[in-house]
């Protein structure tokens, strides 16, 4: 099969404009929590977001038109067979929740992200955006990787975007699944999520047309498995069996045992289920050789459509520098994965990487990347 | 490209005119207007405990999978665990994000829902369609804003063209269209087929791109099913 290679990616988060901020600044273990000023925490448990500064300023409905702006800074080469995937879960969010406020037909869709990108990129062909809740991002990356696979396209532009809302920020508050204070993937003592946004983007070629277009190749998708839980749509299977599987299919795909992974960039949100989860779907995949494990929602948030796309843009920069982020937030290690994870930037050798992602409605998604 | 030919093992829909079912010979149409009652008993007729909490979209879905699973006999079929459901929405759960949203505003988010929360994700309805069934293959919602409603369908094909599934419930969900901007004619209702790949050439066919009957693309899915209906392709690998 031949690889599906990754030409270009770019992110905005918390942290700042760019990839370089991000990579930086997840070695130097910051965390982008902030007071989120753009409405009222009164009532829920917790004031804290890894919003963005600038979109602070920004009036409220125009925030998710200005992330996706602070993107299209980016040039990318449009050609006329170019293909668009999206992810986001709430797309323009604010808008939905300003026609509620003002009993109002919204005018805006529920997937307008793909429209704005086609017009403000110039794509020729239509887009469309993938919903897998929080593994949107990864999904789309999965979709695009098949048709790569399959020539049914030689090139695809995969964006995503999230903004940190109050419709989001409440839903979560109401589910308890937030964390009073911040984020702590894998940490004994973790008590919920932080939320984030980002917007983010990630251009796949196949082999052929990366190497006739001589492009600097930053990584590749050499695996990919996508399953469901059928146990739960909020809370995850407790013995991890469909991300066992997507991560069985993932392994499968990129013909590689799973003593081949270096390092597994988790979901990990720091909330009590979902990490103990993965925990036992690592084990029972790797046994007693769980590789490194790392997750960037303590430093960024969790920012739901989009956050699979940031991550594997993590994990193929953390292959190519052969270097594992720490999770920011943890304290004290989970005892079943103390060997695993670290507070520390790690130095790890290894050719591939595993990029996981879960959401509501039971999705699992793991992706295999490849050092090029 | 290559191309493979389809198998329709079954459909179901529930959509203005009522629910229907192809291979009871159901006659199909999606016209607009008010959705036909979403009654549980047109899922099963054991009793739901999680009914009661689902949103429209969800009952409206989940009506059109079971119908499209039982009339492909695939309910209690432990063979078909690996199946996929993919959808396809304009407008998916924007009725239950208003909902939501209007338990949020009175006291400032101290009432805010976490039952109506927890449907604001439209794939959350894949979701208990694989609980019911015990799908664990892959599961996603596809949006375009274009009004042939076929994508789900097409990314169905796509699933067993790549070999990423043996088997697909893909289809399309839409409740009342009054949030719908656009006015670009998407109809509410849901509709889904239980598809595979034919093992001998069938007039069904998908070639990577295009759903094609007897060698010309099919457009929307309102022709994909008078096609499947009028012209008795379900089950016609068998």
């Amino acid at each position: 099969m031949s690889a599906v290679h990754i030409v270009d990616y770019d992110c905005v988060t918390c942290l700042g404009t760019g990839h370089e901020v991000l990579w930086k600044s997840l070695l130097e273990s910051q965390c982008g929590s902030k007071t989120v000023e753009r409405f009222s925490t009164e009532n829920y448990v917790n004031n804290k977001a890894a919003c963005i500064s600038e979109l602070d300023e920004v009036p409220h409905g125009q925030r998710f038109i200005a992330l996706l702006e602070m993107l299209c800074q980016r040039r990318i080469n449009i050609t006329p067979d170019m293909v668009l995937l999206t992810a986001t879960t709430k797309d323009n969010i604010e808008l939905h929740e300003r026609a509620v406020e003002r009993g109002q037909c919204p005018q805006v869709s529920a997937c307008s992200m793909v429209d704005l990108l086609r017009q403000r990129w110039s794509f020729h062909l239509p887009g469309r955006n993938i919903n897998t809740a929080c593994a949107s991002g990864s999904t789309a990356i999965l979709w695009a990787s098949e048709m790569i696979t399959h020539k049914q396209a030689d090139c695809v532009v995969v964006c995503g975007a999230d903004l940190v809302s109050e419709f989001v920020f409440s839903g979560f508050s109401a589910l308890k699944a937030m964390s009073p204070n911040t984020s702590r993937p894998f940490d004994r003592d973790r008590d919920g999520l932080m939320l984030g946004e980002t917007a983010a983007y990630i251009v796949l070629m196949s082999e052929q047309r990366a190497a006739k277009e001589q492009r600097q190749t930053l990584g590749a998708i050499n695996g990919w498995g996508i399953s469901s839980d059928a146990h739960h749509i909020t809370a995850p299977d407790r013995q991890g069996q469909g991300l066992q599987r997507a991560i069985g299919h993932a392994l499968k795909k990129a013909s590689i045992p799973s003593q081949e992974i270096s390092s597994i960039n988790a979901h990990g949100t720091g909330t009590i289920h979902n990490d103990a989860m993965e925990i036992t779907a690592f084990s029972q995949v790797f046994a007693d050789q769980i590789p490194a494990v790392y997750s960037v929602k303590g430093a960024i948030g969790h920012s739901l459509g989009p956050c699979g796309l940031v991550e594997a843009i993590v994990t193929a920069r953390s292959l190519q520098e052969q270097i594992v982020p720490p999770v920011t937030g943890l304290q004290t290690p989970e005892t079943k994965i103390a060997s695993s994870v670290s507070t520390k930037p790690k130095t790890v050798r290894g050719d591939y990487a595993l990029s996981v992602n879960s959401g509501f409605g039971g999705i699992n998604t793991a992706l295999v990347l490849k050092k090029v | 490209m290559n191309r493979i030919y389809l198998d329709i093992a079954g459909g179901g829909w529930i959509t203005v005119s009522g629910a229907g079912q192809i291979n009871e010979g159901d006659e199909f149409s999606m016209p607009e207007g008010q959705l036909a009652p979403l009654r549980r008993e047109l899922c099963s007729s054991d009793p739901d405990p999680r009914w009661g909490r689902l949103d429209r979209y969800s009952k409206a879905g989940l009506i059109a999978a079971s119908l499209a699973i039982k009339d492909a006999g695939l309910d209690n079929n432990a063979e078909s665990a690996e199946t996929a459901i993919i959808v396809s929405t304009f407008n998916g759960s924007l009725e239950v994000d208003h909902k939501y949203y209007k338990t949020v505003l009175p006291q400032a988010g101290l009432l805010a829902s976490p039952n109506l929360f927890a449907y604001t994700l439209p794939n959350c309805m894949l979701g208990e369609i694989a609980i019911r069934y015990g799908f664990t293959g892959p599961a996603m919602v596809v949006s375009q804003p274009v009004a042939d409603m076929l994508n789900g369908v097409l990314f169905g094909a796509q699933c067993l063209y790549s070999g990423l599934s043996k088997q697909v419930v893909a289809g399309y969900c839409d409740v009342e269209c009054d949030l719908d901007p656009t006015g670009n004619g998407f109809r509410p209702g849901a509709v889904f087929l239980v598809m595979r790949k034919a093992a001998e050439p069938s007039p069904l066919a998908f070639d990577g791109e295009n759903l094609l009957y007897e060698d010309t693309a099919v457009t929307t899915l309102v022709e994909c099913i008078e096609i499947i209906t009028h012209n008795q392709i379900a089950r016609s690998s068998e």
